[in-house]
């Protein structure tokens, strides 16, 4: 599934707020396919803001590119682009409470237009790997946090993106279950993935191979 | 930390619009309470005017002579009442009739407002009453719209006609307006009008305290955290929402004191007088208080449901037994208002409750679209498959709401439509395009009436007696002419022969298209060349071509305004006139509905637009793009819409076509059904766009990724 490997890069790339505050600027770096990546700093300084820039999703100055490509300027481009190439993990989960967990697992393989079996049963693979096969058919509403946001790392590695922008994927974690979400990240990143982590986890933090610092 | 809780309440992102819609929502419902009791006063006001000008009881030794007489006008007929003052000194001191300070003249006429109006602008009305005296006051008129004249008859003349009533007073007999002129009882209105009324207003208040009510609950759970007591913060919550819906409620309330000042809706076909449908205060502050007690109501309610799960959609039932059942009850409800009596409550019922029957049957029916979607391999069918197949049940009730509204109307117009239309053409009286004018008046002002074929009769007081020649008679019929007796002719309806006949008489059957208009009468024979002698006071039946009869009849009235004058075989035009007005409830209700309903629907799609805010972000995040998630939003109330009406469009086609033949009229065709419902398909859509454009101006902030961060 995991497409070409690519390096994700950022050039001149900054952000303000519409209100006007400005979160960071002038910002350079590559992080380089089958590597993991972290994006350290205090509590407020924009770590999360930078990984929706980097995905796409904010309106940024700057460049971003997946690769050899250009994130396009248009929202239909860059969504269009993140759905061919990013997986996203979100800091608390973010399943949608319609779908099952299974279905939010398969939700990128289906919106790639993967078959309804093929999907679930690569969901059901990732929900397995991550400890939780046996709340798959479940609704979020009736999950912890922690397993919500095993099933949000799921989800974005499901498709094995050659991009992974992980917001504090262990935050919620105990011991137990960080140990299978880290191994899976770093599996993504073993198989050619560009995984990226904002994260104040340490031990998290201590496997990646490149630290951006941001400051305020 | 009173004042603390009520900053919160009202402060903030986000609380502007749910804050301005429960204000209109408050409004709205007010003012449709105060419009439905203002009613009640309006008909309450008008039957003591229909009392008190009415003649009545009879009496042999009465002081009031009259002669009521319904001229036809275009689609529509008004009243011309004759009165004189009986000439006995007793009756010196009997009160005019209402709207007048004194009797009038002899020959006088007096109008109402809309009346003098017409007669400078409209020829006909110009042609009968080229000169009027003066304007009837309010006292003795329904409305200043209301087509009504008096004239001044001569008491002698009057007394000596014969065809007079006596009685002894105005305003001695009670009248049925309201059932006459609406064909339903005050009660039935008034009940029809607050069923409608009170539960859209508990409905609409339910849906706005929703809007908001998950913020506000995070919100009282933090206060309790910060010390507030569970009962205090409970009341914090409900007086947020109670107090927002009594602010609209006496914007309402205040708004439709003024306007009523100045205006009056049309109900009934007349435009009362400025006022008519004002409330005491006593009634505004009842208006206010049922609409907060509503709002109390609708926030117990919501806060009860949303409980638990602060971060969901309440989704409907989709059960498909439910479904089904809903679809039995939307057909047994249509076939059972097709059977009823179109004009009886329980019909009426019937009608309404195949909308409630819709609301599960769309639900259901959505689900099963949307499990079927879900499973395409086509990504955005997908996510609007899972979308569908859990349908949020405001949604789906305020869809269903708006097409039952379009429902109402559309058969309402109908009715309307049907009604207005049994008012035939006078060319289509008759194969051969003539009607028979009956006139009733002074002999010399018929006299100069032109030589129509014509029966007179020369005695009033025995109007079953007329003179004519036999050609002229069986032209009346409207039979061949073949040779009659000499002597008379009894025209007999079949098998009503009287006991005697006068001599020389012969019986025979009513003959021709207008036999019926001579039944039971005596017709003496006249030789062809005699002249018939009017009496002073005289009966004329003239057959007169349909394109002259209207301009003979301005031409007697003007002569001599107290000639009493009709059509004969003419279904009279007051009969669909009042049935028209009677239709004025069903329109009332369904523009109501239809009204009340599209702002439930923007209020709901608002709320889940809200609600839903944050999944359609992630949504983003995963790479859908804006159209698409636009497409995903606006997919679930257009689908909800379409499905309802295209259950209640064929009910409304099949009502309707049920109407059409009970007046052997043909049906509308089915793309004037049609037509509104499709309209609404275009209006839904633009509601939800609007609906989703104001959640996000609201929220404030682009494709969200934290629900929390929110609020």
């Amino acid at each position: 599934m995991l497409g070409r490997h690519m390096n994700l890069e950022a050039r001149g790339l900054g952000f303000s707020y519409a209100a006007g505050k400005e979160v960071f600027r002038d910002i350079d770096f590559v992080m380089r396919a089958g590597e993991v990546s972290a994006v350290s700093g205090r509590s407020g300084v924009g770590k999360s803001t930078l990984l929706m820039c980097l995905a796409g999703v904010f309106d940024y100055r700057g460049q971003v590119l997946y690769g050899d490509e250009l994130l396009p300027r248009s929202r239909s481009g860059r969504a269009a682009a993140r759905l061919a190439h990013v997986g996203f993990v979100f800091q608390r989960g973010e399943l949608l409470p319609d779908l099952s967990v299974i279905e939010n697992v398969a939700l990128p393989l289906r919106l790639q237009g993967v078959e309804v079996s093929a999907a679930v049963r690569a969901a059901a693979g990732w929900l397995d790997r991550l400890g939780l096969a046996e709340v798959s058919g479940s609704y979020p509403g009736e999950l912890s946090g922690g397993q919500a946001q095993r099933a949000s790392v799921a989800r974005a590695l499901a498709k094995e993106p050659a991009i992974v922008l992980a917001d504090e994927p262990t935050a919620f974690l105990d011991d137990e279950s960080r140990e299978p979400v880290a191994a899976a990240l770093l599996g993504a990143a073993d198989r050619g993935a560009c995984v990226v982590i904002a994260s104040h986890d340490q031990r998290l933090r201590s496997t990646a191979v490149n630290m951006l610092d941001l400051v305020g | 930390m009173t004042l603390f809780g009520l900053a919160v309440r009202f402060g903030g992102r986000g609380r502007w619009l749910s804050g301005a819609a429960s204000v209109l929502v408050g409004a709205l419902s007010t003012v449709a309470l105060a419009t439905v009791m203002g009613l009640a006063g309006f008909l309450a006001g008008s039957e003591r005017v229909s009392d008190s000008r009415y003649p009545g009881p009879l009496s042999a030794e009465g002081c009031v002579l009259f002669n009521q007489v319904f001229d036809p006008y275009g689609s529509v007929a008004y009243e011309r009442l004759v009165v004189a003052r009986a000439e006995e000194d007793r009756c010196a001191t009997v009160a005019p009739p209402p709207g007048l300070n004194d009797w009038p003249a002899a020959g006088e006429v007096w109008a109402s407002p809309r009346m003098v109006e017409l007669a400078a602008s409209d020829q006909t009305m110009a042609a009968r009453f080229p000169s009027i005296a003066g304007v009837l006051g309010s006292e003795g008129l329904l409305a200043p719209n209301e087509l009504r004249v008096v004239v001044g008859g001569d008491p002698a003349v009057l007394e000596a006609g014969g065809f007079a009533g006596r009685f002894d007073r105005f305003g001695a007999a009670r009248t049925e307006w309201v059932e006459d002129t609406t064909r339903m009882s005050k009660s039935v209105i008034l009940a029809f009008g607050l069923g409608f009324v009170v539960p859209s207003t508990a409905v609409l208040v339910y849906l706005l305290v929703g809007l908001d009510l998950k913020a506000r609950l995070r919100e009282a759970r933090l206060l309790q955290l910060i010390g507030t007591s569970e009962s205090a913060s409970r009341a914090l919550l409900a007086s947020a929402a109670v107090s927002r819906a009594c602010l609209g409620a006496a914007a309402g309330a205040l708004g439709s004191w003024w306007w009523t000042g100045s205006h009056s809706p049309t109900f009934a076909g007349l435009r009362a007088y400025p006022g008519a449908f004002r409330l005491s205060l006593g009634g505004y502050v009842m208006c206010l208080a049922v609409v907060v007690a509503a709002a109390a109501v609708g926030m117990t309610l919501a806060v009860r449901r949303v409980g638990a799960q602060a971060r969901s959609v309440n989704v409907a039932s989709t059960s498909m037994l439910r479904g089904v059942a809903g679809l039995g009850l939307v057909v047994v409800a249509v076939a059972a208002a097709a059977v009823l009596d179109s004009g009886s409550l329980g019909a009426a019922i019937a009608r309404t409750l195949a909308i409630f029957g819709a609301i599960p049957f769309t639900a259901a029916l959505l689900a099963a679209i949307g499990r079927r979607l879900f499973v395409s391999r086509e990504p955005l069918a997908m996510v609007v498959g899972a979308r569908l197949r859990r349908p949020a049940s405001a949604v789906v009730i305020a869809g269903v709401a708006f097409a039952g509204g379009v429902y109402l109307l559309s058969i309402a117009s109908t009715t309307v439509d049907l009604a207005s239309t049994r008012v035939a053409p006078l060319d289509a009286l008759s194969s051969d395009g003539a009607v028979v004018v009956r006139l009733r008046g002074d002999g010399d002002v018929l006299a100069t009436i032109g030589s129509y074929p014509k029966l007179v009769a020369t005695e009033v007081a025995t109007t079953a007696e007329w003179y004519g020649t036999c050609v002229d008679l069986r032209r009346i019929q409207g039979a061949s002419p073949t040779p009659c007796p000499s002597g008379g002719l009894y025209i007999d309806p079949g098998g009503t022969l009287p006991e005697t006949l006068p001599p020389g008489v012969v019986a025979e059957q009513a003959r021709g298209t207008r036999g019926e208009s001579l039944w039971g009468s005596v017709i003496w024979i006249v030789p062809p060349g005699d002249t018939i002698a009017l009496a002073p006071r005289a009966i004329i039946l003239a057959l007169v071509d349909s394109s002259e009869a209207i301009p003979l009849i301005d031409a007697v009235i003007a002569a001599d305004p107290t000639t009493h004058v009709s059509i004969g075989s003419f279904e009279w035009i007051v009969g669909a006139s009042e049935g028209n007005a009677g239709l004025d409830v069903l329109r009332w209700a369904g523009l109501y509905s239809a009204v009340a309903a599209l702002i439930g629907l923007a209020v709901s799609l608002i709320t889940v637009a809200m609600e839903r805010h944050a999944q359609t972000g992630y949504l983003h995040v995963l790479g859908l793009r804006p159209d698409e998630l636009t497409t995903t939003d606006v997919a679930e109330p257009v689908a909800a819409y379409f499905i309802a009406a295209a259950t209640l469009g064929p009910a409304a086609m099949i009502l309707a076509a049920t109407l059409a033949s009970e007046r052997a009229e043909p049906a509308g065709s089915a793309f004037s059904i049609a037509a509104p419902f499709l309209v609404g398909v275009v209006i839904v859509l633009v509601v939800a766009l609007a609906a989703r454009a104001a959640a996000r101006f609201s929220l404030r902030r682009n494709p969200t990724l934290d629900d929390h961060g929110l609020r």
